[in-house]
């Protein structure tokens, strides 16, 4: 029994004389989640379309549950939420997911469907009526509408507000926890870092790296200290800090050092009146900034 | 499919902007022309009543037929919505074929419309059994439209569809007589007239009068080989456009 939900050997897609993707070679196993992330153009969107069966590869194989996703029957086990999709207008949202479940060989039930995608309050819309928040849960409902046992998402969070992302995260995670396999793109590092279990970097068409978020953040041999304090004092910690990079999101401060250890003996001498603490080994966005400097040198 | 063709049937009935413009126009000018010149009139063995009902009947569902599907299908390959599909288990010719028979339906309300208008305003006798003829040969006659439509869809932007469908439904209704008959024209426009859509889908549907002026095979043979014609070069355009939307 083959167990590799998603298989890419050694693929190559060309469109004339591009090459969007170079030899890619992964494999994910069901039940894992799985962050793809790279610089616009990488070729995370041409991945995604493989995977969806939508493109052929130019070289190597692709497979997704062990098939190849441009058989109806593989696309019939696999769902996909794009980016920027316009919902057909003059369709009420019920409708559209009753249309969607009908495509599938084994739906959820309608009003899991619903429940899922939160979509109760919006089911006697039009889409054309639907605000862009709304419209992305309705995509996320259409996306899980056939219970597929392997999730696209291309972007999902993208111009979601605060509650919908941690309410969409929920979902994912126990999406993930029975069992069904999950692939998506983010701009929000740290979405990847919390809830993804590996992340796959693009670049220039290349797979450059192939790691678990906590190997990524230790490439960097830096950590990240966060903690909470109240504004007037970012600035003094800043000065208290030279070598370090403080940044402050709302009450929250980050500072990204290579010896946190020495860092805090500092604030603590100087009575900083710091709360919450956290210290992580590395930052995402530092490993990742760093490999796209290098990638840039080539 | 089915499920499909529900969901493009419930678009339609609640979009109708354009499907007005299909009654509006085909309407107008079978009242205004019946009024101009007399009814009765005899013409290719009927009245003029009953010609130019078909031949506005045949105006309208060409136009419905075309317009369903070329501004839209441009609109949502552009917004996303086909790529969507393309990735659902829904087979390609499951969603051609639902697409093409919400464009075939969508002919029906223009030609049951000037059918009325026919029988209740200017007052065409027909037996049922015509009347019944009648309908399903302006049915049949939009066929090879809607795979124009599809073509259409295919080939413009959804910017330059909406004009591009419009500038195609008149230019064609006009060059294949349906807005004079081709005796009140120049003689070559009679010659160009026998190889169009529009002239031949109206000629066929003439049958039932007992009006039409070409053997029906051959007008259902010239209709037959526009349709399998517009139908492989939509596909062929389909298949072409799976290769570049999604780069």
């Amino acid at each position: 029994m083959h167990d590799a939900a998603l298989d890419f050997i050694h693929v190559g897609r060309n469109y004339g004389h591009v090459q969007a993707l170079r030899d890619v070679s992964f494999e994910a196993r069901k039940g894992e989640v799985v962050a793809l992330l790279g610089p616009n153009g990488a070729g995370k969107s041409t991945a995604i379309a493989l995977m969806l069966g939508l493109r052929a590869p130019s070289f190597g194989r692709v497979t997704v549950l062990g098939e190849d996703p441009r058989r109806e029957g593989t696309r019939g086990r696999i769902g996909a939420m794009l980016q920027e999709t316009a919902l057909p207008p003059g369709v009420k949202v019920a409708e559209l997911l009753a249309f969607q479940r009908s495509l599938y060989p084994r739906p959820l039930p309608f009003d899991a469907v619903v429940e899922r995608g939160r979509v109760g309050d919006l089911l006697g819309l039009r889409v054309e009526r639907l605000s862009g928040g709304q419209r992305r849960r309705v995509l996320f409902a259409l996306a899980v509408a056939g219970d597929p046992e392997v999730l696209f998402l291309d972007e999902p969070t993208a111009g979601m507000d605060t509650e919908s992302r941690a309410f969409f995260w929920r979902e994912m995670d126990e999406l993930s926890h029975s069992g069904r396999t999950i692939l998506f793109t983010t701009h929000y590092l740290e979405e990847a870092d919390r809830h993804a279990r590996r992340i796959l970097l693009l670049q220039g068409g290349r797979l450059a790296v192939d790691a678990t978020p906590e190997q990524m953040r230790r490439r960097t041999g830096e950590s990240t200290m966060k903690f909470s304090i109240s504004p007037d004092w970012v600035e003094k910690v800043a000065g208290l800090l030279p070598d370090c990079r403080v940044a402050a999101h709302g009450p929250r401060v980050s500072v990204v050092t290579a010896d946190a250890e020495a860092a805090l003996r500092v604030l603590f001498a100087h009575d900083v009146p710091l709360h919450g603490l956290e210290v992580t080994a590395g930052s995402l966005e530092e490993a990742l900034l760093q490999l796209q400097e290098g990638g840039d040198d080539r | 499919m089915t499920a499909l063709l529900r969901l493009e049937i419930a678009r339609m009935v609640r979009n109708m902007r354009f499907l007005v413009f299909t009654l509006v126009f085909p309407a107008g000018f079978y009242l205004l022309y019946t009024e101009m010149f007399r009814a009765q009139i005899r013409l290719a063995g009927t009245t003029w009543a009953g010609y130019y009902m078909v031949s506005m009947a045949v105006f309208g569902a060409v136009g419905a037929a075309l317009g369903t599907l070329g501004t839209r299908l441009a609109a949502e390959r552009a917004g996303g919505w086909v790529r969507l599909l393309r990735a659902s288990p829904l087979a390609a010719a499951h969603y051609v074929g639902a697409k093409l028979a919400a464009a075939v339906i969508a002919a029906v309300p223009a030609t049951l419309l000037l059918l009325l208008l026919g029988a209740l305003v200017n007052h065409v006798a027909l037996t049922a059994g015509t009347w019944l003829g009648l309908f399903l040969f302006v049915i049949a006659g939009a066929v090879p439209f809607a795979a124009l439509g599809l073509l259409l869809g295919y080939l413009f932007d959804s910017e330059s569809a909406q004009a591009g469908q419009v500038l195609i439904w008149l230019a064609l209704s006009l060059l294949g007589g349906l807005w004079m008959p081709l005796e009140a024209m120049p003689k070559v426009f009679s010659e160009i007239a026998l190889y169009l859509p529009t002239f031949r889908a109206a000629d066929l549907a003439r049958l039932a009068l007992g009006a039409a002026s070409r053997p029906a095979l051959q007008d259902i043979a010239v209709l037959l080989a526009y349709t399998l014609g517009l139908g492989a070069l939509a596909w062929w355009r389909y298949r072409s456009d799976a290769e570049r939307e999604y780069a």
